[in-house]
Order: C-alpha cells, then sequence, then structure tokens
C-alpha cells in the first residue's frame, strides 16, 4: 500500500438512479492540505458526488477512502459542508442555530460555544446573536452558515458554490478565509461554476460532465495543456512575411492606429518571432494567449464525448 | 449526548418557548373548567327576575302559576285594558291574559303581552301552569283523583351493577360513557395535533433548505426520532399542564362559588316564601344541595379505576402518537411545502376519522365485534380502545391490542424511516403515493 496515501481519494464510484446513471466510474485523488476545484455543468454529477463524500448516500459501486480508510459514520465529524441548497431555521435565533449545529456536529457545549463567539468575533456578527434568521439578508445569512460549516475544524471542507449571493466585499472576505483555513491544514473541495474564483483558488480541478471525470489534474498543467501557442502581438508598421513556423490568424486595426495580430506559433518561440519581426516593425507588446477556465471549461463541456 | 437527545432538546425547548404554545397552554383549562364553571355562574348571576302579571278573566288559574327563581308570577286583582299600557314601561315584564271562557278541549285566546320577547323557559312554565290545570278541571269532570294520577306516574332507575371475579360492583354507565368519549375525543385532538406538529416541522426543515446541512452530521433516521421524541415530550407536558391547571381552576371555582350559591338559594327561597331572614337549617341544606351537584359526578367517577384508565390512555397516546407522527413525518419528508401535503395525507388521516366515528358506535355497544377489532387495528385502536377501558376490557384483548399497539408503532416508524431518508433530499416534483412506495425499496 502506498506508505503516503492522498488524503481523500474517490475511486471509480458509481451511483445509478432508476432513470439514468449519476456517477459512473468517477476516481481522483485529493492532497492534503489542497485546494480542489470540483467543477462541471448543471446535473453532471456534483451534488451527488459531494452526498456521496458526506455519506448522505452511499455508491453503487466503488468507494472513498479517507487517509487511504474507507469512510466511517464517524468520519462526518471531520467534514464540513456548506450545501448549494442551505438554509437555517427561520424562527431560531442565529447564535443558538450555530451551537445546535456545532453541538450535531460532534462538538460539547462548551466547545461549541467558544466556537461560535471565536468565529463570531472574527466575523463581526456578534451583534446578530440573538437575532432570528428572518432579520438578516440573504449575504448575512450565507456568513452564519459558512461559520456553521467550519466552526467545528474539520480536516475537510466541502464548499458547494460558496460565493452565491456575496457582494464583492464579503466575496473578498470569505476568499481570505478560505485561505486561512487552507494555511491551518485543511483540505478544501470547491464546486463552482464561477471559473475566475477557480484560477484564483484551485491547485487541482476535477471536471464532471454527464456523470464522467473529463478532466482533471494540476491547474497550471491543464492551462498549458490547453494552451494553442498562439501570441498576441501589438505593433506599428506593416509586417513582413512570416516564415514557415509562424502563422498569422488574424489582425486588426486598433483605435490608436497601431495593429494587433494574432500569431500561433508552430516551432521555435516567443524569441523566434520577436527576431522575425523586430526589423520591420514597431513591436508595443507580445503576450501569450492564455486560456482561461471559462473557454476550457465550455470547450470541454462541448466537445463529444469520446 | 447523543445526536438525538441535541435534537429532541431543541424541538422541545424551541416549542415549549413558543408563545402559541404558552397561550394554548393556559387556554386549554380555562376552556375545560368553563365547561364546570359556567352552569354555576349562570346560577348566580341570572337574577334578572322577570315578571308576569296574570290577567285572569275566568277565575280558574288562582295560585296555578308558581313563581320560581327566575320568574314571578303576579296575578293581578283587577283586569283590564289598562295594564297593556303600563306592562310597556315596565322593565322585564310582561302580561298574561287569559280569556274569560275557553274551550277546554281545544284551548285558545292565551295572549302575553310584553315589550320584550317570551324566554323558552317562561313560556314552558305558563304553558306548563295552564295545562296542569286544564288537566285537573278535565279530570274533576271524569272523577278521577289527582293522587290516583300521580300514582299511575312512576319513575323507574335501572341499577347498573356489574360481576366481577370478587363480587359485584356499582357501575355507571353514565360515568364510563362520558369519560370514555371524553378521553377518546382529547386522544383524537392530540394525535391530530401533534402529529400535524411533526410534519410542519419537517416541511420546514424541508423548505428552509436546512435539511442537507443536517443530514451531513445526522442520520435522518435519528432526525425522525429525535423530532417525533421531542414533539412527545411536548404533548405529555401539555397534557399534564392540562390536567394539574383545569383541576386547580374547578377545585378553587368551586370552593368560591359554591357557598355563594348556597346563599343565593336559600335567599330566594326566603323571598318567594315572604321570610325576611334567613333560616340556618336551611342555609345547610342549601349548602349540601350545592356540594351534592359536585359530588354525585365524583361519585360516579369513584366507581372507575381512574389511576389505571389514565395509565392506559398515556400508553396509547404514546404509541398512538409514534404510529401517526412517524406517517406524518414521512408526508412531510415527500414535499417540498404545506400546500403539498393535503392530498398525501388523506390516506392517514381516514382511519383516524373512521376511529372517532366508531368511538361512537362502541359507546352504544362496547362489546360488539366492531367494537373488539377496531381495537385491534394499531391504527384505530388508541381511539376506539380508550372508549372501552371505562366499561372494562377483559385482559386478553387489552395484552393483545397492546402487543399490537407496539408492532404497529415500530412498523409504521420503520416504513417512515425509509420514506424519509430518501424524501427529505427530492426536491421538485410533487411525488405520488406510488413513488413514495417505491422509495421504501431504494438502497
Amino acid at each position: 500500500m502506498n506508505p503516503n496515501p492522498p488524503f481523500l481519494s474517490v475511486q471509480n464510484v458509481v451511483k445509478r438512479y432508476q432513470q439514468h446513471t449519476a456517477l459512473s466510474g468517477v476516481s481522483f485523488d485529493i492532497p492534503q492540505g489542497s485546494i480542489f476545484g470540483l467543477l462541471g455543468p448543471n446535473g453532471a454529477g456534483k451534488t451527488t458526488l459531494i452526498r456521496i463524500i458526506n455519506q448522505i448516500i452511499g455508491p453503487d459501486e466503488g468507494q472513498i477512502l479517507l487517509n487511504g480508510k474507507p469512510l466511517t459514520p464517524a468520519d462526518t465529524r471531520r467534514i464540513g459542508y456548506l450545501p448549494e441548497e442551505r438554509g437555517l431555521y427561520k424562527k431560531m435565533k442565529i447564535g443558538e442555530q450555530a451551537l445546535y449545529l456545532a453541538r450535531l456536529r460532534g462538538l460539547s457545549a462548551a466547545d461549541a460555544r467558544k466556537e461560535v463567539k471565536y468565529w463570531f468575533e472574527k466575523f463581526e456578527i456578534q451583534s446578530w446573536w440573538n437575532k432570528k434568521v428572518e432579520e438578516l439578508s440573504k449575504g448575512m445569512q450565507q456568513k452564519v452558515q459558512f461559520v456553521c460549516t467550519v466552526l467545528h475544524k474539520p480536516e475537510l471542507i466541502i464548499l458547494d458554490e460558496p460565493f452565491s449571493g456575496f457582494d464583492p466585499i464579503n466575496a473578498d472576505l470569505l476568499k481570505r478565509e478560505i485561505l486561512f483555513l487552507r494555511e491551518q491544514g485543511a483540505t478544501i473541495i470547491f464546486s463552482t461554476h464561477r471559473m475566475e474564483s477557480v484560477e484564483e483558488l484551485c491547485e487541482r480541478i476535477a471536471l464532471i460532465n454527464q456523470s464522467k471525470v473529463v478532466l482533471e489534474g494540476n491547474t497550471r498543467e491543464i492551462k498549458r495543456q490547453y494552451s494553442t501557442n498562439t501570441f498576441l502581438l501589438r505593433y506599428e508598421g506593416t509586417l513582413p512575411a512570416l516564415s514557415a513556423g509562424f502563422e498569422l490568424l488574424d489582425s486588426k486595426q486598433q483605435v490608436d492606429g497601431s495593429q494587433e495580430a494574432r500569431i500561433q506559433i508552430g516551432s521555435g518561440g516567443a524569441n523566434e518571432l520577436l527576431q522575425e519581426v523586430i526589423g520591420s516593425v514597431r513591436i508595443h507588446a507580445l503576450e501569450e494567449q492564455i486560456p482561461n477556465f471559462n473557454e476550457i471549461f465550455i470547450r470541454t463541456v462541448k466537445a463529444p464525448m469520446s | 449526548m447523543s445526536k438525538v437527545g441535541i435534537i429532541l432538546e431543541r424541538e422541545f425547548m424551541t416549542r415549549v418557548k413558543n408563545k402559541q404554545f404558552i397561550i394554548f397552554t393556559l387556554l386549554g383549562p380555562l376552556l375545560i373548567s368553563l365547561v364546570f364553571v359556567i352552569p354555576l355562574l349562570l346560577a348566580m348571576f341570572d337574577d334578572d327576575n322577570q315578571r308576569i302579571w296574570v290577567d285572569d278573566q275566568s277565575g280558574l288559574f288562582s295560585g296555578q302559576f308558581e313563581s320560581t327563581e327566575g320568574l314571578t308570577f303576579v296575578e293581578l286583582k283587577e283586569g283590564g285594558e289598562q295594564w297593556r299600557d303600563s306592562v310597556k314601561q315596565a322593565e322585564n315584564t310582561g302580561l298574561l291574559v287569559i280569556p274569560q271562557q275557553f274551550d277546554l278541549h281545544n284551548p285558545k285566546g292565551f295572549a302575553y303581552y310584553s315589550s320584550s320577547p317570551l324566554g323558552l323557559s317562561a313560556k314552558s312554565a305558563i304553558e306548563g301552569g295552564i295545562r296542569s290545570r286544564i288537566e285537573a278541571i278535565k279530570l274533576e269532570q271524569s272523577g278521577l283523583s289527582r293522587g290516583f294520577i300521580d300514582s299511575l306516574r312512576s319513575k323507574v332507575n335501572v341499577e347498573t351493577f356489574k360481576l366481577t371475579e370478587t363480587g359485584i360492583e356499582n357501575s355507571s354507565t353514565d360515568a364510563s360513557t362520558g369519560i370514555g368519549f371524553a378521553a377518546a375525543f382529547i386522544m383524537y385532538l392530540f394525535i391530530f395535533i401533534y402529529g400535524t406538529m411533526v410534519l410542519r416541522g419537517v416541511v420546514e426543515e424541508k423548505s428552509n433548505r436546512i435539511m442537507e446541512v443536517m443530514v451531513s452530521s445526522v442520520r435522518p433516521f435519528e432526525m425522525m426520532l429525535g423530532k417525533i421524541l421531542g414533539i412527545a415530550l411536548v404533548g405529555l407536558l401539555q397534557f399534564a399542564l392540562w390536567i394539574v391547571l383545569s383541576f386547580g381552576i374547578i377545585s378553587v371555582a368551586q370552593a368560591v362559588l359554591a357557598p355563594e350559591l348556597a346563599k343565593e338559594m336559600v335567599e330566594a327561597n326566603a323571598q318567594t316564601r315572604g321570610m325576611g331572614a334567613l333560616d340556618p337549617e336551611m342555609q345547610a341544606q342549601a349548602n349540601e344541595a350545592a356540594a351534592d351537584m359536585g359530588q354525585s359526578f365524583f361519585d360516579a367517577l369513584g366507581t372507575i379505576n381512574l389511576p389505571f384508565i389514565v395509565g392506559m390512555f398515556l400508553f396509547y397516546f404514546l404509541t398512538g402518537y409514534l404510529l401517526y407522527a412517524s406517517l406524518f413525518a414521512a408526508i412531510g419528508s415527500a414535499v417540498d411545502n404545506e400546500t403539498d401535503t393535503q392530498q398525501l395525507l388523506f390516506p392517514v388521516t381516514v382511519p383516524i376519522i373512521i376511529a372517532i366515528i366508531v368511538a361512537q358506535m362502541v359507546i352504544q355497544n362496547p362489546t360488539s365485534a366492531v367494537a373488539f377489532w377496531f381495537s385491534m387495528i394499531p391504527l384505530t385502536a388508541p381511539i376506539v380502545m380508550v372508549v372501552r377501558l371505562p366499561f372494562g376490557v377483559p385482559g386478553w384483548e387489552l395484552a393483545l391490542s397492546m402487543l399490537l399497539m407496539v408492532g404497529g408503532f415500530l412498523g409504521t416508524t420503520w416504513i417512515a424511516s425509509r420514506i424519509y431518508r430518501v424524501g427529505v433530499l427530492m426536491y421538485g416534483k410533487k411525488p405520488t403515493l406510488k413513488e413514495i412506495g417505491k422509495w421504501m425499496f431504494y438502497k
């Protein structure tokens, strides 16, 4: 057996419902202390997988290992889960509600009180203690829900669309907290459609489409893999005819009179390209066109299934 | 503390602290005691004495109308039209005019004039007075004496005894009927009120979307159990408070009102007989009479083994509640909002309604086959059996019914937990009963 098993290992998980298959043979590993993006279009099977990790439902086949051991009911204490469809008791006071959820996660009454206080102070929401949920705005509720997810110090935090309903300031606060929790040693699974937050936060991703993992790995490597070696050249003057290794895709006149050309480099690199054109034109800028995750997402999902 | 305990605590505390619970708990005993206290109060405050002037032109009815507590008859020495005008001015006063001549076999022409309508009891007092006088005249004409007629009327009251192994027990059918039906009705109310409370709690968790947060820390079965048991404690607390408060209010009311009432009765008697001072002997009699009013009911209660019935009531309440509450929980788990519950509730409410209908038949005949079978079926037993209890139920029947009850609630809880565990995570389309049935067999 691997002496250093991954923190969480999803192994060949299959889940069938009567009409359709939600997950067919899904596998990936999540290293300790990483932020892992679980991506996929609506209905791809993400929520089903998250529910299986949370042991809300069981897989039909396959297994999930935590530190190399199959999940047991006792492990729920080590997981913090913020579902996409989240809510709180409307008529219950915020403070009591947080205490209640903390105790259900296995904290003693005293520990629960200590942790809730700590997190409420950190989020500057102590004054809400005696408020009822129905008195809070949606964004405020989201804050409380996030606190309730993490206050039992889970080793694995699963956040399903955590940014929905947050304004930019609170989204930023949340981002900082997520990074802070990772520094504290937590492993975070992050399920979202918002690709810009994936690029900012995630070290690894798995993209699920139609119940299968279609893309998985380190974010930087994936980007490189999807790079088309296309460069954007901004210049003034007339571009010379390019040699065989370079292909001019298109060029556009800019408002200020400069030109912008997209050039795909077949062989060689940016330096060779510069050498070739530097005598003829005045160069303003040269940058590589790196695909963002939005494009990768759309391209992968739209590609015909092999 | 186990998770079921934590959930139970929350379910209990949030409901007990709720204003509705507090109001309902205080209001219930007030309503119950009103049933006992109102007759006492009515007797006390009903001193709007109505006067009826009798203009007896026939001269046949002298001394015929007896004044009662609320009704005073005054015979006018001289009749005439002028009384009609004065009766208009007088308060609470009416004028009864008896014509000079009327046909004994078809008496007509009696008239009552008043500015306010004639009450039902006053009307029957007047009619009764006229009728009995006419009867008396007819008797005289036919040559029979009043005494003979009276001797024809006999009052029969069958005393009921129950034969038991130890001997003969005095039993009271009236008290049994009263207690049996009251118990069945309270059972019906409690199962409905607290069953619906469970249903609403589950629907709330689902429509608030807190369910998914919960099920990741707690197994659905623990959630369901905690909720059902927490609400059961609320029910028991409310029941206990009702009993204590009701008895408290009734005994205070009796202590305060009974002497007052006795005094009133004496005074009323004194007035009608034209005596000024209170006769101490009469005072004592009246006191006794007032005390008797309460005593006779408690005497009847004494013939029934009350602790046994209360104990059995609690058993059937708990098991019956657990049985229905788990079904209510299952229905709650299947829908997204409360309005969708109606159709699904139908199959669960039908047995409760059948039970309360059967209960009325069982009162007529507590040992019939219908009574037996419906007190065995766990869905109807809680209501039907408590009706039978005061009449006495053979030991083996009771034991079998209790055994079936325990089996019944374990069975429904098992079925409900299987539906619940699937239902709580299903959002969207309202499922049909058939689909819910299928959930039971999901892995």
